[in-house]
C-alpha cells in the first residue's frame, strides 16, 4: 500500500461550508391524508397530562480542518478532521438538564481511503479522531460523511432514551432509526415538502397555536410514517404565515394509537417550548431546549481556534519526517 | 483535615495576590473561609498559597437573557449553574509570588494549615480575638499589643449594634483569663470609662442569660466563662447632697463615690482640665490658665474654701494680681471658668473627712470602671482628663512598662478631636504615642474614626469596626477594610466584629461570645440568699 501523507488544505473550514447538506427527498411520496377517521380539519386536542418524562434529542458537527491527501497516485483525495457531538434535554417535572453528551471525533478521507486514525493531546485533554472513509471522491463526500454519522448517532441516543419509555423528540426525519416500532417522534423544522395538496394544506395555514391537523401517512421507502403538522406559536405580522410551523412523525410501527397520542400530546406541549424571536434568531420553530443543547454542544465540541492549532501541529510533525 | 472544595478557575485571571476558585458543587464555602492551594514549580519544590474567600458569585451558565431564569424554573430550558469564591491571599510561602494554575485543588484550612495562613503559627504569644465563622479560633499577636511591636486597639461602630464596649471588656476578659500575661497578671490594671448607660457597672456579677452555647464558645476560646473576679466602681459623687453618695441608678451598694479635695484640685493643677472643650485653645487663655495654676499650687491654706465656689470667687477675684492679659482675655476666662464649675463643681469639694476613700484608685482592683455617664460633658472631659493624668503620671514615674494599664474609652471623638486643641487630646495623644513603652495600652472606641485625631486613630495596632454607617464606612480611616469587608460592615450583627491586625494583610471577621458578665441590672444573677424572712 503506498504511502499516505496527510496536508492541510490551509483555507479555514468555514470558507466552504456554505453549502447545505441535501438531506430532503426528491421523489415525491405516496400520501393518504384519511387514516385518522375524522374530517381535514383543525383538531384542538384537549389538554394532555404532559408525561413525566421528556427529552429533546439534537446534534452539531463541526470541520475543524480540512486535508488533502496524497496516496501517490496522483489522485487529489479530499478530507477533513471533523468533530460531532450528540445529547439530550431531559425534562422531568419543571427541571430541564442536559444528558448524555456523547462527543465523536473523525478523520475523514474520500476516495474510500481509510486513514489511520490520529490522537493527540489538547491541555490535558486527548483528542482522538477515528478513521473513517467514504467512497465518492468528490468535495462534499468528507462533509456529508461527517453529517450521515452524526445523524446516526442522534438516532442511537434517541432509541437508548426511547427505551426509556420516555417521551423523545429528534430532531430532522426519521430516517437513520433503524426500529420499525420506534416510537421516537420527529420535529422537522423547516418545510420544503408539503406532502400535502395545495388544498389539504390549506388547513396547515389555518393553525392556531396548540392546534394540529389530523394524521397523514407518507409511504416511502423502506418505513412508513404518520405525520401531523403543529403550530406552536402564531407568527408576528410580518411573518409568512407558516412561521411557527413544525412537521411531527413517528413510525407507524408505532402504531395508530400511539401515533394519535403523541399527535395530541405534541399539540398540547410543544408550544411551551417555543421560544420568542430575541432568544433565537430560528425561533419559534427552533425549540428552546433545542436551541440551548446546541449551544452546549458546540461548546463541547472544544474551541475551534485551539483544535485547529493542535491539528496544524500534528500535521507539522507528520510532514516533517 | 483540610478537604478539598474546589479549583482554580481558568475564565479569570489568577494572580499570584488574588484568584477565583469555582466551588465545587457538593461544598459549602461562605465569605471568610479560609483556604489554601499547592502549586508544583518547575524544577521541582512546591509553593503554597493560602487565603480568605472574600467574595462569592452564583450564575446561570449558557443563559443570555435575564428572563432566562423563568425558563429554566419551568423545565423549559436547561441552564448550569455555577459557584465561584473569591481568594485574598494571605500567606505565601515560600515567597515565591507566582500565580496558582487554573485546575488545581483547593483545600479548606484546618487545623496546621490554617494556623500558617492566618500567622498562627508564627505567633509567639497570641491572645484570642473571637471565634470565626466557622467556630475556630482567631487569635492576635500579642506582641502588637502589649508595646513590643506596636500597641493599642481602635474600635469603631454604630452605637447600640456595633457592641463597641462589650467588645472591649472580652478583649480584656481574654487578655486576663487566657495566660497570656503569665505572672503579670496579678498587677495588670484596666481603667474602663463608663459613658454611656450602666452597661459596665456589673462587671463583677455572672450574667443570668448567659445560654448553654455560650459556654461551648468560651470553652473553644480557652476560656471560663465568669464575671471579672477583682472590680473596683466609681462613681461621681451625688450633686446637692451633704453625703458623699454615688450616682448611680440601678446599683449603689460596692460603689465607691468619687470626688476631690480643693487642696488637691490646686496642688495638682487640675485647673486645666475645667477648660477641656476643643475651642479653649486661645494661647492667651492658655497662659493665663497656667498662671492660675501655678498661684493655686503655691497656696498653702485651703481650709478658707468651704465650696468650690468659694475658690473660683477667690480665683477670679485674685486673676488679674496673677496673670496679665488683656481684659477681654481675663474676662474669657472667668466666663468658662464659671460655667464649668457649675457643671463640675459638685465633684471638688472643700473638707472631705476621709478624702482618701474618695479617690479613684486605680491600683486596688484589677478593673476599675470609672462611671461617669451622668455627668455634663464638661465633667465627663474633666474626670477623663484628671484620671488619664493621674495614671499616666504614676506609670512614668515606675519608669516600667510591665506591669501593663489598659484603658477602655469611648467616645473618643469628644477627647481626641481631629480638629482643635485641648488638654485631654493632649494627654491621649501622649498615651498612644508614648504609651507603647510606657505599657498605658489604649483600647478607644468611637462611633467614627474620621472625627477622631488622625494620630490616635493612626498608632492603633489594632483596628477594629463594628456595624459603620455606610457613609462613615467609605472614608479614608477605613482603607484597611478589603471592598468585601467594608460593604458587610453595614450589616454586622451585634457580636460581629472585624478585626484587622499588623500581620494579616486581610482583615477578619470574629464573633465575641455573649458576655458571661450582666450589662444590665435585669441580667444580674441573683444568688440564692438567705432566707428573706429570717429577720422577723
Amino acid at each position: 500500500m503506498a504511502q499516505l501523507q496527510i496536508r492541510l488544505d490551509p483555507w479555514p473550514p468555514e470558507y466552504e461550508s456554505s453549502f447545505q447538506i441535501d438531506e430532503f427527498e426528491e421523489e415525491v411520496a405516496q400520501v393518504d391524508a384519511d387514516v385518522e377517521g375524522v374530517a381535514w380539519q383543525v383538531i384542538e386536542p384537549s389538554r394532555q397530562e404532559r408525561p413525566e418524562t421528556l427529552y429533546f434529542v439534537d446534534g452539531v458537527r463541526r470541520v475543524e480542518a480540512r486535508i488533502i491527501v496524497d496516496d501517490s497516485s496522483g489522485r487529489i483525495i479530499r478530507g477533513l478532521f471533523g468533530s460531532a457531538a450528540v445529547g439530550a434535554v431531559r425534562v422531568q417535572n419543571n427541571v430541564a438538564s442536559f444528558e448524555q453528551i456523547r462527543v465523536k471525533r473523525l478523520l475523514i478521507a474520500g476516495g474510500g481511503t481509510l486513514l489511520d486514525p490520529e490522537s493527540f493531546k489538547v491541555g490535558n485533554a486527548i483528542l482522538s479522531f477515528e478513521a473513517l472513509a467514504v467512497p465518492e471522491n468528490i468535495p462534499t463526500a468528507p462533509m456529508a460523511g461527517l453529517q450521515n454519522l452524526m445523524r446516526a448517532e442522534e438516532a442511537n441516543l434517541a432509541e437508548d432514551l426511547a427505551s426509556d419509555s420516555a417521551c423523545v423528540f429528534a430532531d430532522g426525519p426519521l430516517t437513520y432509526l433503524s426500529g420499525v416500532m420506534q416510537t421516537t417522534v420527529g420535529v422537522i423544522k423547516r418545510l420544503v415538502q408539503p406532502y400535502l395538496s395545495a388544498s389539504q394544506f390549506q388547513l396547515v395555514r389555518l393553525l392556531r397555536a396548540g392546534q394540529r391537523t389530523p394524521l397523514f401517512v407518507i409511504t416511502k421507502g423502506k418505513y412508513d410514517r404518520y405525520s401531523w403538522y403543529v403550530r406552536v406559536a402564531e407568527p408576528r405580522v410580518m411573518d409568512h404565515d407558516v412561521a411557527g410551523i413544525l412537521r411531527l412523525e413517528v413510525r407507524s410501527g408505532a402504531g395508530l394509537e400511539r401515533a394519535k397520542e403523541m399527535a395530541d400530546l405534541s399539540a398540547s406541549w410543544i408550544p411551551s417550548f417555543a421560544g420568542e424571536a430575541f432568544r433565537d434568531p430560528r425561533s419559534p420553530q427552533n425549540l428552546l431546549p433545542v436551541g440551548a443543547l446546541e449551544n452546549e454542544l458546540r461548546h463541547r465540541l472544544g474551541d475551534p481556534f485551539t483544535i485547529r492549532r493542535a491539528i496544524e501541529t500534528r500535521l507539522f510533525q507528520l510532514n516533517q519526517l | 483535615m483540610s478537604a478539598e472544595i474546589g479549583k482554580v478557575l481558568g475564565t479569570e485571571d489568577a494572580q499570584p495576590l488574588d484568584f477565583w476558585i469555582a466551588v465545587a458543587p457538593d461544598q459549602l464555602v461562605q465569605l471568610d473561609d479560609v483556604v489554601f492551594v499547592k502549586r508544583d514549580l518547575p524544577g521541582g519544590g512546591h509553593v503554597s498559597l493560602y487565603g480568605i474567600v472574600d467574595i462569592m458569585k452564583a450564575r446561570h451558565e449558557g443563559a443570555r437573557f435575564n428572563s432566562d431564569v423563568f425558563l429554566s424554573e419551568e423545565g423549559i430550558l436547561p441552564l448550569g449553574r455555577s459557584t465561584v469564591a473569591h481568594v485574598s491571599v494571605t500567606r505565601v510561602e515560600p515567597e515565591i509570588f507566582v500565580p496558582p494554575l487554573p485546575g488545581l485543588s483547593v483545600f479548606r484550612a484546618a487545623g496546621v494549615d490554617r494556623d500558617q495562613a492566618l500567622f498562627f503559627d508564627s505567633m509567639r504569644r497570641k491572645f484570642p480575638l473571637g471565634l470565626s465563622r466557622d467556630g475556630e479560633v482567631v487569635y492576635g499577636n500579642f506582641e502588637f499589643l502589649d508595646g513590643s511591636r506596636g500597641a493599642h486597639i481602635n474600635i469603631s461602630g454604630i452605637s447600640g449594634v456595633a457592641t463597641k464596649t462589650t467588645y472591649a471588656t472580652f478583649l480584656l476578659y481574654g487578655l486576663f483569663h487566657s495566660g497570656i500575661l503569665e505572672d503579670d497578671v496579678t498587677n495588670t490594671r484596666a481603667i474602663i470609662f463608663n459613658v454611656k448607660g450602666e452597661d459596665l457597672l456589673f462587671l463583677d456579677q455572672s450574667n443570668s442569660a448567659r445560654r448553654p452555647e455560650t459556654d461551648r464558645d468560651y470553652a473553644r476560646l480557652g476560656l471560663v466563662p465568669e464575671a471579672f473576679s477583682s472590680v473596683g466602681i466609681f462613681a461621681p459623687v451625688k450633686m446637692h447632697e451633704q453625703v458623699l453618695l454615688p450616682d448611680t441608678g440601678s446599683r449603689q451598694e460596692g460603689v465607691t463615690a468619687f470626688c476631690w479635695t480643693i487642696e488637691e484640685f490646686c496642688r495638682e493643677r487640675y485647673l486645666r482640665f475645667l477648660f477641656a472643650e476643643a475651642d479653649d485653645e486661645t494661647s492667651h487663655l492658655a497662659a493665663v490658665i497656667a498662671s492660675v495654676e501655678a498661684a493655686l499650687a503655691r497656696e498653702n491654706d485651703f481650709s478658707n474654701y468651704e465650696s468650690f465656689d468659694d475658690l473660683v470667687d477667690f480665683i477670679c477675684a485674685s486673676v488679674v494680681h496673677w496673670a496679665t492679659a488683656a481684659t477681654g482675655t481675663i474676662a474669657a476666662f472667668e466666663r468658662r471658668l464659671r460655667a464649668s464649675a457649675f457643671r463640675v463643681g459638685h465633684l471638688i469639694k472643700g473638707r472631705v473627712s476621709d478624702a482618701e476613700t474618695h479617690r479613684i484608685d486605680w491600683k486596688r482592683e484589677q478593673v476599675t470602671v470609672v462611671d461617669i455617664h451622668n455627668l455634663h460633658d464638661r465633667a465627663k472631659r474633666f474626670v477623663v482628663g484628671v484620671v488619664l493624668r493621674r495614671m499616666f503620671e504614676d506609670k512614668e514615674k515606675t519608669g516600667t512598662a510591665r506591669p501593663l494599664v489598659f484603658v477602655v474609652l469611648d467616645e473618643l471623638n469628644k477627647y481626641a478631636p481631629r480638629d482643635g486643641w485641648s488638654p485631654i487630646k493632649e494627654v491621649l495623644l501622649d498615651i498612644s504615642e508614648r504609651g507603647r513603652s510606657l505599657g498605658v495600652i489604649l483600647m478607644g472606641a468611637q462611633q467614627t474614626a474620621s472625627e477622631v485625631e488622625r494620630r490616635v486613630v493612626g498608632n492603633c495596632a489594632f483596628r477594629v469596626v463594628g456595624r459603620l454607617d455606610l457613609a462613615e464606612a467609605s472614608r479614608d480611616e477605613y482603607r484597611f477594610l478589603s471592598a468585601a469587608s467594608r460593604a458587610r460592615a453595614g450589616i454586622l450583627k451585634p457580636g460581629s466584629m472585624i478585626v484587622h491586625q499588623p500581620e494579616i494583610p486581610t482583615s477578619l471577621l470574629v464573633q465575641f461570645p455573649f458576655p458571661a458578665w450582666a450589662t444590665r441590672v435585669s441580667e444580674v444573677l441573683k444568688r440564692p440568699s438567705a432566707d428573706p424572712f429570717k429577720g422577723f
